[in-house]
């Protein structure tokens, strides 16, 4: 068993130390530097909390909206052939099926951009 | 870098410039622009026009340069066609095509002065002047642009200019995203639905920047002092690049102000009708708007692509393939089915 604090423990914390310590203390190119990489461990943090359950719920839906298995990888060429050859033009719910799975990477990669309005 | 070139380049700048002597006092890399290497150039000219103290720009192809963006000599062209016609942009002064100086084609312009930033000028006022008559000038700055029509001399190089100009960024975003090799289902979803709404075409094919948003232009104080980043000039659309401007995805967190996070759209607008003479389509812009988040999605992609395959390991790059799932949600906010046509 891994000792404590864990990783995901350890990345809040180098988290803090490099947006609330280092970055204020640094100017210029090197303050825009800790700050992407301030952005990219807060990007690793929430895809360690969302864990595999995103992964699994695009699979279980991309399966059911094109009856058929496969890895991710293959039912998303998939549906990208279908919608490229117009098969889907229109489709509700090949929309709501996209629509819900990009929220859920957007609540990892840029959740800001998720306004409960819209 | 230009050290062990700089008895070259001093003699080749200072017959460019008809100068007795050229000086090189000073040589730094200026940061910005993953295509090109920029470097500021102070240079003492001794005799001739220039005589006195200049500060230049010096660029060259970087090694990870872009197939699909033009070279120096290409931008030399573009930003002659650009002066000529009243855009404001840096002065192109000489192009150098003998591969025995620095060993790569450069193109040398005068510095200019400025911040472009998009982040910086969208939050700082006390950059760029009042900022609805910003908005203003850069509709007219375009609208200058657009004066430029094929087939001009020149511009050759640009190719004939295409009948459809919206049905060939489909098929060449497709291309791309096949080049990338992983699926895109949203972007599928997106280009299907361009494929189908897209507009006739232009009544007047035009020169078209192909990259005219805030980030992409200078200024002071004052306001505008150039317009920059020149490398996806092409034959198309004129409201292609209005709706590149507008696009919420270029407003910098401004998504208020329309006219890329500085001003209201119809500032902008209002500037560029003037200018034009003519006025604008709304929904060809409208169109364009969706196809700016699907170009700039793409284009995210293949950013993110070039840290991934170690070609130019970057953060930067890689968080910027990591802005593609946020792109993603804007194009589907754009076009949800009842949207779509009832023949498409």
């Amino acid at each position: 068993m891994r000792d404590r604090p864990n990783g995901a423990e350890l990345l809040a914390e180098a988290w803090r130390v490099l947006s609330h310590d280092l970055a204020p203390a640094l100017t210029g190119e090197q303050r825009y530097k800790a700050l992407l990489v301030a952005s990219a461990i807060a990007i690793v943090q929430r895809e360690l909390a969302a864990g595999d359950e995103p992964a699994e719920a695009e699979a279980q839906a991309l399966a059911d909206l094109l009856g058929g298995e496969g890895s991710l990888l293959d039912l998303n060429a998939d549906l990208a052939a279908a919608v490229r050859s117009g098969e889907f033009d229109r489709s509700s719910e090949v929309y709501a099926v996209l629509r819900k799975t990009v929220e859920a990477r957007v609540r990892e990669s840029n959740p800001t951009v998720l306004d409960p309005s819209t | 870098m230009l050290g062990e070139v700089k008895d070259s380049l001093e003699a080749w700048i200072g017959k460019a410039a008809r100068a007795d002597r050229a000086t090189l006092v000073e040589a730094r890399p200026l940061s910005g622009g993953a295509i090109q290497e920029n470097w500021l150039l102070e240079v003492d000219f001794l005799g001739g026009p220039f005589t006195g103290r200049q500060e230049l720009v010096l660029r060259t192809d970087a090694p990870s340069g872009v197939a699909v963006s033009h070279g120096r000599a290409e931008e030399f062209a573009l930003l002659r066609a650009a002066t000529t016609a009243g855009v404001t942009v840096p002065e192109p002064l000489w192009l150098c095509d003998d591969p025995h100086v620095l060993g790569k084609t450069f193109q040398v312009m005068r510095k200019v002065e400025g911040v472009a930033l998009g982040t910086k000028i969208v939050k700082d006022l006390r950059l760029g002047g009042d900022r609805r008559r910003l908005a203003e000038r850069l509709g007219r700055e375009l609208a200058r642009i657009h004066s430029i029509r094929p087939p001009h001399e020149g511009l050759e190089f640009l190719g004939e200019p295409p009948d459809d100009p919206a049905l060939v960024d489909v098929v060449q975003l497709r291309a791309y995203l096949d080049a990338l090799g992983e699926p895109r289902p949203v972007l599928e979803w997106g280009l299907r639905w361009a494929e189908l709404h897209r507009p006739p075409p232009p009544d007047e094919t035009v020169l078209v920047h192909r990259d005219f948003r805030t980030g992409n232009y200078m200024v002071d104080e004052a306001g505008l002092t150039a317009v920059l980043d020149w490398e996806f000039a092409a034959w198309g659309d004129p409201a292609c690049d209005l709706g590149w401007f507008c696009a919420a995805c270029w407003r910098f967190g401004r998504d208020d102000l329309e006219a890329g996070g500085i001003a209201p759209r119809a500032d902008f607008y209002r500037g560029y009708e003037a200018e034009a003479g003519r006025e604008i389509e709304h929904d060809r812009v409208a169109y364009w708007e969706v196809m700016a988040h699907i170009r700039w999605n793409v284009i995210a992609l293949q950013q993110g692509h070039r840290h991934l395959s170690g070609a130019e390991p970057s953060l930067d790059l890689a968080l910027t393939g990591r802005r593609a799932a946020e792109l993603d949600l804007a194009i589907l906010r754009l076009t949800p089915p009842e949207t779509w046509s009832a023949t498409g």
